[in-house]
């Protein structure tokens, strides 16, 4: 028996204890290398077929994983739209020009207004012609369709409470140089509103495909399981472990996992380099200095964490599921 | 070393492998297991390495009773066992080297240790100098004496083999008994079920006949 030699041949006492458990821990740790190590061989060694499974599992992890850094970008507009969340005050084409002034000076006397930008009608004018694209139409118009504006931005205390941004809008259009006023907060709620229900479907189908993920590599494991049958009967049968046996497949569902994960971290960055030219054209045709912000490093470790994770679970229960029928006849 | 008492093995569906058997063998003896296919050789076999457990009866390995063994002690226990197969159920996926160094690397042996046991072991069998070849490319003697090299590289105190040369021409066969023998004279308990009774006659050894499930001759050889 070999422990029983290798127990003869040591020193007794302490000295002996320890060096046994030293060197059965450095066999150990060395078969989880090992473990480590055989498993990316064999996926190494069917290259195309691990790529394919790896993008099966990719796609199902890039899916929620490219729809959360679309909410991302979405919350960060929103919160540009927030920082500039003010009335928008439409002067009455009635008003004569000489006015305007006026209007302004006692709208700025108001206590809840912090800041405001007049925008006569020819600016407005020359702004619309140069951003919206419709330069021509306005030429066939006979005189300025635009309103003179007068954009107010409420101080920060008022402009968090929806009530004293409510009374300090129908306080500026009870006055009767204005024409109409709008406030965008209500639109800012709605698109904050909707931004929470967009956030909980993707969690939901990120759950949903989450679970699918398992799934998958709990079949590629299982099926992996079937095709080294044979040698997983002479393990068990020259008294490996369960839990030798069950090693190898479980760093095979890690790097299933961690594989999959750095493949759709590079489909969303991908997704994402090819979108952001495109949109940010679209912003800046919006006056806005909105860019697209592609999933960064911090993404990557969630994706990679999330993968191996998920990667290991399948292939856990693949392994408490079907190694168990495994028993040497 | 091993010892049966009354043993009775049977299988769901009423079938009595085994009745009331009585068997001891001495620590370093070395005995054939004779008998008709389903005669109850290896059911006995699987029965020592727990692969089955006895409907009634006690099985005691130097001295311990196997039924009192939880089945997570079950793996450990077997790597005090030796098993050599007829069809010797080597890994075609890895060379000889790797064959051979299973069982130490299940034991948890450290690395540098090794490569001296495994050459050792198929120095024992006549194959060093084959470790980097894959078992495919060997005859079927030689993949059955790599087959030996690993059920004893890790120095088992039983060896156990079920119709070890089953597929091998008599010449082969009488190597193959040979070697079992010399691991008995070095002290481990030998015990090989096979039905040529052609081949174990000249080697003068004890031999257990089962009949059916029951004891029907041991006869205690010369050695």
């Amino acid at each position: 028996m070999a422990a029983d030699d290798s127990r003869r041949r040591l020193p007794r006492g302490a000295q002996g204890v320890r060096s046994r458990f030293a060197s059965r821990f450095a066999g150990y740790m060395h078969h989880h290398r090992e473990s480590l190590l055989s498993s990316l061989g064999r996926l190494l060694a069917t290259p195309l077929q691990s790529l394919m499974t790896m993008l099966v599992l990719a796609i199902g992890l890039a899916l929620p994983a490219s729809l959360f850094t679309a909410m991302d970008n979405l919350r960060q507009l929103g919160g540009e739209v927030e920082l500039s969340a003010r009335m928008t005050v439409f002067v009455d084409r009635a008003t004569p020009e000489a006015e305007l002034e006026a209007l302004v000076a006692d709208l700025a006397a108001l206590d809840d207004v912090a800041d405001l930008v007049l925008v006569s009608r020819e600016q407005a004018l020359a702004d619309f012609r140069e951003s919206s694209g419709f330069g021509d139409v306005l030429n066939l118009l006979d005189e300025n369709p635009l309103p003179a504006v007068v954009m107010v931005e409420p101080t920060t205390v008022a402009g968090g409470d929806h009530g004293r941004v409510s009374a300090l809008a129908s306080t500026i259009g009870a006055d009767p140089r204005v024409d109409d006023v709008v406030v965008d907060l209500a639109w800012l709620q709605r698109f904050q509103a909707l931004l929470d229900i967009g956030r909980r479907l993707v969690w939901a189908l990120g759950v949903a495909l989450g679970i699918g993920v398992l799934l998958i590599v709990g079949n590629t494991i299982r099926l992996a399981i079937a095709s080294r049958r044979e040698e997983i009967v002479v393990v068990k049968l020259i008294g490996g472990t369960n839990r030798f046996v069950r090693r190898p497949f479980l760093y095979s569902g890690l790097w299933y996992g961690v594989g999959a994960g750095l493949l759709a971290w590079l489909l969303v960055t991908l997704a994402v380099s090819l979108l952001a030219s495109t949109i940010g054209q679209l912003a800046a045709l919006y006056q806005s200095g909105f860019r697209l912000v592609g999933p960064g490093l911090g993404s990557l470790s969630t994706l990679l964490a999330c993968g191996g994770l998920l990667g290991l679970a399948g292939a856990w229960i693949a392994v408490s599921v079907h190694l168990r029928h495994v028993e040497p006849e | 070393m091993i010892r049966f008492e009354s043993i009775s093995k049977r299988y769901p569906g009423g079938h009595e492998a085994l009745s009331g058997l009585h068997l001891h063998l001495a620590p370093g003896e070395f005995a054939f297991l004779t008998g008709h296919s389903g005669a109850g050789k290896s059911t006995l076999l699987k029965l020592i390495m727990l692969m089955e457990r006895p409907t009634a009866g006690q099985l005691l390995i130097n001295g311990k009773n196997l039924g009192r063994l939880h089945d997570s002690q079950i793996p450990h226990y077997r790597r005090r066992v030796g098993v050599v197969f007829q069809n010797h159920h080597l890994l075609f996926d890895r060379t000889v080297y790797d064959n051979v160094a299973l069982p130490l690397q299940v034991l948890g042996m450290p690395r540098a240790e090794i490569p001296r046991r495994v050459r050792a072991a198929l120095d024992k069998v006549g194959l060093l100098g084959r470790e980097s070849q894959n078992p495919i490319t060997l005859s079927s003697g030689e993949q059955q004496r790599v087959g030996i090299a690993r059920a004893v590289v890790h120095k088992p105190r039983i060896l156990l083999a079920d119709e070890p040369t089953g597929n091998l021409d008599p010449e082969l066969s009488v190597g193959i008994m040979n070697l079992f023998r010399d691991f008995a004279d070095v002290g481990v308990t030998v015990l090989v079920a096979t039905h040529d009774i052609s081949l174990i006659a000249p080697m003068g050894c004890r031999e257990i006949h089962l009949q059916q499930g029951k004891l029907a001759g041991d006869s205690h050889g010369s050695r």
